[in-house]
Formats: C-alpha cells, sequence, structure tokens
C-alpha cells in the first residue's frame, strides 16, 4: 500500500488527537481522586478524538486499568474523567455533577477552562499546552501533582 | 529497471528520520490511530510538551520504522543523567563506547575503533558537521554548547554515508537544539561541584507573527585530573560560547532558520613534544590550546505546488587554535541541496546534491608540522534515495551516493534495506552498506616529530602519506524490534562489517642523529583488513508513570589481518584491544514525589590495552536527586563515578602522553525559568 498522500498538497500529518489522548493518560496518572478507583474515561460528545481514546483502554494506571467509554452519552457512567468535544457541553447541571461527584472534566476547546472547565488542552504555537482552572479542581476534590501544575499555565 | 537504476538515498533531513521517534504514518484506519495514540504513551509529560502537532509526514520516520538502528536521546534524558558535557550523555547510546582522557578530550565511538582520533562517525549540530577535517574526528573538548538549549539526539549506528556522506561510517550522531519559539522567555542556570564550574543564561522572544530569535551563553570552568599517582594533569581549562537562533515561518510554504555559534577555549594539559631545536628540547608541561570555532548556518525549507519539500541548507564555520607546537585557522563553507518528491504510485523520491570546500593555513613548527601548509579541499556529491512500498508492510530502501573527494577522487556509497512490519508487536529490518572513510589532511600532509611517548628516546618521525586512499567498509546489518508488552519495548541489532584498507601506522626506518638520539621513521598507510561483528541490545521499561528503566547491552568481537613481519607504531591488534567486548548500561529515572526526582545510572565497561597501558574493566555509577520547590525552580544534586576515588578510561599515545585519570565528582546545580 502507498502512502497516501495527496499529489500537490503539502504532506502534513496530524498527530494533535494522539497526542491529546497522552496527554488524557499523563492527566489520569497525576490526578489525585478522593476514592481510588479503576479510571474510567468518557467521551461527550463528538470529537474526532473517538477514534484514538481507545488506545487507552486497558493501560494501567496507579495499579488499575484505563476503561473507556466513547459512546455519546454517559448516563449511568461512572465516569472520572470526562472529555468534553464542545464547550456547550459544559452545561450546570453537568459542572455540578462533576464537582459532587469528583470529575475531571477535559476539554481541547479554547477558553474551556476559562468558561468553568477544570483543564483545557490549548494548541499554541503547533504545540500542546495545559490551561487549568484550580479553583474549580479543587472544588470538585481533585488534587492534581504539582509535577503537572508546574508544566502547565494556572488561571488565578 | 527504474528502481534499481535510481540509486537511491536514505539522506534525511535527519532530523527527520528519526524525528523524535514519532512522526507516524497517516492514521488511515482505526487500528493505525491507536497504533499511533500507543507510540506516545510511554512518553513523559516533558517529552510530550515537546511534540509538534503537525510535521511532515513524508520526512520523518519513527524510530521503530527505521531500518536502521537508530536512537533517541530526548531532552529529558540529558537534564536527568546529571552529565554536563556530550560525551558522557553519549554514553547512553546502546553500544557508543566513551572513554576519557582528560578534563576535556575523549574517544567516542560505536562498533569498535575508538581513539582520541577516532574517524568514523559523522556528528553535526542542526545538520552541520562538526567533525574536523585534519583528523576527520571530533574535538569533543572543543564542543561545550548549552545542554538547556538541546532537544534531542538522534543517533544511527551503522553506515548511513547515502545519507550523510563520507565518515558516516559506523554512524551519525545529530545534535538538534531547541527552536527559537520553544524557548522564549527567560532561564538562567548555574552549576558548581568539585571538579566544574558552570552556567548558562537564555532568552528568547516573539519578534513578530511566527519569527522568533533567542539568544543563550554559557561558560564552563574544569579542574585538572590526576594520573595514577595522583599527581595533577594540569588538564584543567575554560569555555565560553555565545549562540543565537532565529526561526521564521514565513508562510504556509517557507521557513526559515538562521543560528550562529561562537565559542572559545583554553585547554591545559602536557603533551610531549620538540619545543626547540636545543636541550632540553622540550618539556613535558608546555601545552595548552587555546582557540575559537564560529558558524553562522541557515536554511530555507519551501514546499512547491506541486508537492515538492525542498530544503537548502548553508554552513560556514571558521575554526582558529594555537598551542606552542603549531597553529591553525581553517574556514569551511558547505551548500546543500534535497528535493523530496511527490509520491509517484509507490515510490517515495528524494535527492539532493552538496557542495563542500574547506582551506586551512597552519604555523609549522619543528614539533608539528603540516605541508603544504595551506591548502584547499573540495568535496562535491548527489545522492537519489527511493523508498518503494511493496506491499503495506514491507518497505525497500535503494540509495546511492556519488561524491567526489579532492585526495581520492570519485567514491559511491550505495545501500539497499528492507523493512518488514511483521505485526504490531514485531519488525524487522535489514540492510547491506558501503561506506568510505576519506583520508584526512593530516594523514596526507602530517610531519610530528617527537619522543617516543614515555621514554626520552627514541625519537619519532612521523610523516605523511599521499598516496593513503579511503578505507571501505561492507555492512551486513539485521534488526529485530519487540513490542514485549504495553509498556516495555527491546530493539536489538546485529552487525558484521568488513572494513577493507585500514590505516596502520609501520616503522619504515630509522636513523641516528647527534642531537636527538635514534629516531624512528613511521608512516601511516592502508595496511590492513578488519572485521568485526557484534550485538547491540536496548530495552526500554516503563514501570508505571513514577518509575522508568533503560537498560542496554553491547557486545563486539574482531578479526584483524595485518602483515606480522612489520613493526607496527601502536598495537597492531588496535581494535580487539582499544575496544571494550562488552558495555552495558542500566538507567533509572524515578519520581519519588511530584517534586523530587531520584535518578541512578550505572554502567560496566570491559577492559581495554591501549598503548601499551591496561585498562581495567570499571563500574561507574551516577545519582541524581532533582527537586522542584517552586513551580519554575529546579535544583539538583548528582554525583559521578561514585564507586572509585580515580580511575582511568583511556589513553592516547601521540598527543596526551598522561591519560587523566577520571575521578568522584559531585555537582550541585539551580536553573530557574522566567
Amino acid at each position: 500500500m502507498l502512502l497516501l498522500v495527496p499529489s500537490g498538497q503539502a504532506a502534513t500529518l496530524n498527530r494533535e488527537y494522539p497526542l491529546k489522548v497522552a496527554y488524557l493518560f499523563h492527566l489520569a496518572e497525576l490526578t489525585e481522586w478522593p476514592a481510588p478507583a479503576n479510571i474510567k474515561i468518557c467521551l461527550l460528545g463528538d470529537s474526532p478524538i473517538r477514534e484514538y481514546l481507545p488506545a487507552l483502554a486497558g493501560q494501567a494506571v496507579n495499579g488499575g486499568a484505563v476503561q473507556i467509554s466513547i459512546n455519546q452519552g454517559m448516563e449511568g457512567a461512572e465516569c472520572n474523567i470526562i472529555f468534553l468535544a464542545n464547550n456547550a457541553g459544559l452545561t450546570p447541571e453537568l459542572s455540578a455533577r462533576a464537582i459532587n461527584q469528583h470529575i475531571l472534566l477535559v476539554s481541547d476547546m479554547e477558553g474551556f477552562a476559562a468558561l468553568g472547565g477544570m483543564v483545557e488542552i490549548a494548541l499554541r504555537d503547533n504545540k500542546l499546552k495545559l490551561v487549568i482552572s484550580l479553583e474549580v479542581v479543587k472544588k470538585a476534590g481533585l488534587k492534581l501533582s504539582s509535577k503537572l501544575l508546574r508544566m502547565a499555565e494556572i488561571l488565578e | 529497471m527504474f528502481s534499481t537504476f535510481l540509486p537511491s538515498i536514505y539522506r534525511i533531513l535527519v532530523c527527520l528520520m528519526v524525528l523524535t521517534g514519532l512522526a507516524v504514518q497517516a492514521a488511515d484506519t482505526e487500528g493505525d490511530a491507536i497504533e499511533t495514540t500507543s507510540e506516545f504513551l510511554p512518553l513523559s509529560l516533558e517529552e510530550l510538551m515537546d511534540q509538534d502537532v503537525t510535521s511532515l509526514a513524508r520526512k520523518e520516520q519513527t524510530v521503530k520504522e527505521t531500518p536502521s538502528a537508530a536512537f533517541v536521546i530526548t531532552s529529558e534524558d540529558i537534564r536527568r543523567s546529571g552529565a554536563t558535557n556530550l560525551p558522557d550523555i553519549l554514553r547512553m547510546v546502546p553500544g557508543m563506547d566513551v572513554g576519557k582522557i582528560n578534563a576535556w578530550n575523549a574517544g567516542v565511538s560505536a562498533r569498535g575503533f575508538n581513539d582520541l582520533y577516532a574517524n568514523k562517525l559523522q556528528v553535526m549540530v542542526d545538520g552541520r558537521t562538526i567533525y574536523d577535517p585534519l583528523t576527520s574526528g571530533v574535538s569533543w573538548g572543543q564542543q561545550n554548547p548549552f545542554l538547556k538549549d538541546i532537544q534531542r539526539i538522534e543517533v544511527i549506528r551503522g553506515p548511513s554515508g547515502t545519507l550523510w556522506g563520507a565518515n558516516a561510517v559506523n554512524g551519525t550522531i545529530n545534535i538538534i537544539t531547541r527552536s527559537a519559539a520553544d524557548t522564549q522567555g527567560g532561564l538562567v542556570s548555574a552549576g558548581a561541584g568539585n571538579k566544574e564550574q558552570s552556567g548558562g543564561v537564555r532568552y528568547g522572544s516573539k519578534l513578530a507573527d511566527n519569527t522568533y530569535l533567542r539568544g543563550s551563553t554559557n561558560a564552563v570552568y574544569r579542574d585538572a585530573n590526576v594520573d595514577a599517582t595522583g599527581k595533577s594533569t594540569n588538564d584543567f581549562g575554560n569555555a565560553e560560547t555565545v549562540n543565537f537562533r532565529l526561526d521564521s515561518q514565513l508562510n504556509s510554504q517557507d521557513k526559515l532558520m538562521l543560528e550562529g555559534d561562537f565559542s572559545n577555549y583554553k585547554q591545559n594539559g602536557y603533551f610531549v613534544g620538540v619545543s626547540s631545536a636545543t636541550p632540553p628540547l622540550w618539556t613535558p608541561n608546555d601545552f595548552g590550546k587555546t582557540g575559537i570555532n564560529s558558524s553562522l548556518q541557515g536554511y530555507w525549507t519551501h514546499q512547491t505546488e506541486t508537492g515538492h519539500d525542498w530544503k537548502l541548507n548553508m554552513a560556514f564555520t571558521y575554526t582558529d587554535w594555537r598551542q606552542i607546537v603549531d597553529q591553525m585557522s581553517r574556514t569551511s563553507y558547505v551548500l546543500d541541496f534535497q528535493d523530496s518528491l511527490p509520491v509517484i504510485g509507490r515510490h517515495n523520491l528524494l535527492w539532493g546534491a552538496n557542495f563542500q570546500t574547506t582551506s586551512d593555513q597552519f604555523q609549522n613548527s619543528l614539533t608539528l608540522a603540516f605541508k603544504p601548509d595551506n591548502f584547499t579541499q573540495n568535496n562535491s556529491g548527489i545522492f537519489v534515495q527511493d523508498q518503494i512500498d511493496l506491499s503495506k508492510d514491507l518497505k525497500l530502501t535503494l540509495a546511492n551516493r556519488v561524491e567526489h573527494f579532492t585526495y581520492t577522487g570519485w567514491e559511491t556509497e550505495p545501500n539497499i534495506r528492507l523493512l518488514w512490519k511483521a505485526n504490531k508487536i514485531h519488525s524487522l529490518w535489514g540492510a547491506i552498506s558501503r561506506s568510505v572513510v576519506v583520508p584526512n589532511r593530516a594523514q596526507h600532509s602530517i610531519n610530528l616529530f617527537t619522543p617516543v611517548p614515555g621514554m626520552q628516546t627514541p625519537f619519532l618521525l612521523a610523516i605523511a602519506n599521499p598516496q593513503m586512499k579511503t578505507e571501505n567498509l561492507l555492512a551486513f546489518e539485521l534488526g529485530w524490534r519487540w513490542q514485549a508488552a504495553k509498556n516495555i519495548d527491546v530493539d536489538t541489532a546485529l552487525f558484521y562489517n568488513i572494513y577493507d584498507r585500514m590505516q596502520g601506522t609501520v616503522i619504515t626506518s630509522t636513523s641516528y642523529s647527534p642531537i636527538y638520539g635514534e629516531i624512528l621513521y613511521a608512516q601511516v598507510g592502508n595496511y590492513r583488513q578488519v572485521k568485526s561483528y557484534g550485538v547491540e541490545l536496548a530495552l526500554n521499561h516503563r514501570i508505571n508513570h513514577r518509575w522508568r528503566l533503560q537498560t542496554s547491552y553491547s557486545a563486539i568481537g574482531f578479526d584483524t589481518s595485518y602483515n606480522n613481519s612489520l613493526i607496527w607504531l601502536r598495537d597492531p591488534l588496535a581494535e580487539k584491544n582499544y575496544d571494550p567486548q562488552q558495555l552495558m548500561s542500566i538507567r533509572s529515572q524515578f519520581d519519588v514525589s511530584n517534586d523530587v526526582e531520584f535518578d541512578v545510572w550505572g554502567r560496566y565497561v570491559d577492559q581495554i590495552h591501549k598503548d601499551r597501558v591496561n585498562i581495567p574493566s570499571y563500574f561507574g555509577l551516577d545519582v541524581r536527586l532533582g527537586w522542584h520547590p517552586l513551580k519554575n525552580l529546579e535544583l539538583s544534586l548528582s554525583g559521578q563515578n561514585l564507586l572509585y576515588n580515580q580511575h582511568p578510561e583511556f589513553s592516547d599515545i601521540l598527543y596526551y602522553t598522561v591519560a587523566s585519570q577520571i575521578q568522584r565528582s559531585y555537582f550541585c546545580q539551580i536553573s530557574w525559568q522566567f
């Protein structure tokens, strides 16, 4: 099989979503939940990340195996991390639920952290950076490792 | 046949070739998406943050997809090693033998033939070669970059002459510095220990949209080591470097990089030479070398409307050094063009052309002279590479480079490589290549007059051999990569190398002089054939997100044929004795807590017998404790060579007649980002 490179067009390879999944892996490892459990990562909404997330299924995090839920809804799913496909998903209900049930809210939408989300995976100069709203994270009873915070931009 | 006629090459934009080892093919199926993602999972958060989101697919290959023995040292590996100089860092590479001769100089080689003048590695900084055309080796003591500016070091063991030209015989090292866009803001770093004090400052800012500039400067002072009896070997010295780098993405099709580097050094040590024609002739401590290296290099990459990727690279370097026995100044200019074509059927074609001109000027002395005292060498070449996708899992690479050298005329360096991705867990590759070591300026024109080391008499007169030819290598390689578990990968390489017309130095005749006594005449020539064979193994084990182990093991054997009836200057069985038969390294990177890192690095280096000196096998042990008390502050304390007060690592018969012993050292470092 040949490389599927359209001729006459720059052969740019997009590694954005594989990288975002790797960030989620580190977030799972570097977040402390009040009650330790097997980590479940849920996707809310439709995002290209859906195709890549299954790579995390079964990965070992803090002694347990990661579970993935990529069905658009998450009713009944006990998620520890929710990846929101868009900012519209960040409803007051979801925020309240996240705070009560200690769920880490992550998204790659611009302004997500400033809008009341917790961790935003932002694109800056062709690299991915983390923007964290630490106050909201703390409200949810979650603790992010200082190793993670060292690498992130913290919103006050 | 079209494809066999097209000698292909495999020249990388090296950087490109092994790019962090992570670029991957377009994920067009679900399986590929998961596979692509899985390759990022073993990376640390620091490494992840260095990854570009988009990159040029055709020029990049992951280490896993490279049909050669590739290894990448990341900036995180460098930071956590505690190492403060390039040779120490290179000890991480499987099969790389590093022997320190003194505080500054080292022999660095892969797959044998290690020496102060180890001449079978191509070494580059951002694609600009830094090996010394005088000896075809690298003067490691004169390369003191700010380590925090290094993004990664890509190493390919085995021949890559087709890609990188002559002297990329046993391997290629490309040191890749961080782009200006990645080094915005400020950084201050300072360290002190019992053997070294060093520090650097960097500041980067944005000049315009998509245009960034950074400057950095660093300085290092190293203390003298000691000889076996504990007496100082006077190898103290200092080096200072200033560097700038400008990166600009002009538009979606054009990118510019401009980098300038200036460094200055003063290194001391013993050298035995003849400094006068009358007694006392020489003094043992009259050697000190001062010099400068400077370079200006830039490249322009352009994507055409028709799908070509062009890269135009140019570099100007100026080198000047002086020591009591001679002095040299040299300029070199390199122009390099490469064109990666759009895919035609199953063919991924790449071709390029290069031109280099180097002029030097010596001030000769009785001890060390080069005749003629000024000389210009040109070399120019072209290469073609065709990577053919035989099937989804099978890739064939055919490549050739044809190059013309002033000393030897035309040379050709073809190779053929095959990569078979059997499944997600196993991949196999094999290669047959030819590479050459071009005779250097010293072999063609040296006149070295010196006492035979360790004795007042006899004297040695080493004279040039203008008939010196290239050393040729025919190499056979096999590699196997095995994803043993989700968090364990194993990379194995086997090689069998046949070196023809290898250099050897014979004593041709003797004479008697009333001043100097007996004089032995020595001359280098293409006298020998050497075969080498060996195995290199690397194992990467990410135990959990706090703990990572990297292990490597290598073994090498030699079979040398030469004429026993000749009198050889150096040990005629050099390769077998000069290179450790086995090397081992185990690095552990452990996060004690979120703010505290504890890293341990153990090494084993087999015994060698060099220049009639026995250097016993040794265990190296380095330990580092790192602490991040604040977000932007890092403190670290590291210790090196902890198992011994002092021990020898290497020897050199001609230049450093007294090899230093490497001492136990401590180093404390603080670095702050703003």
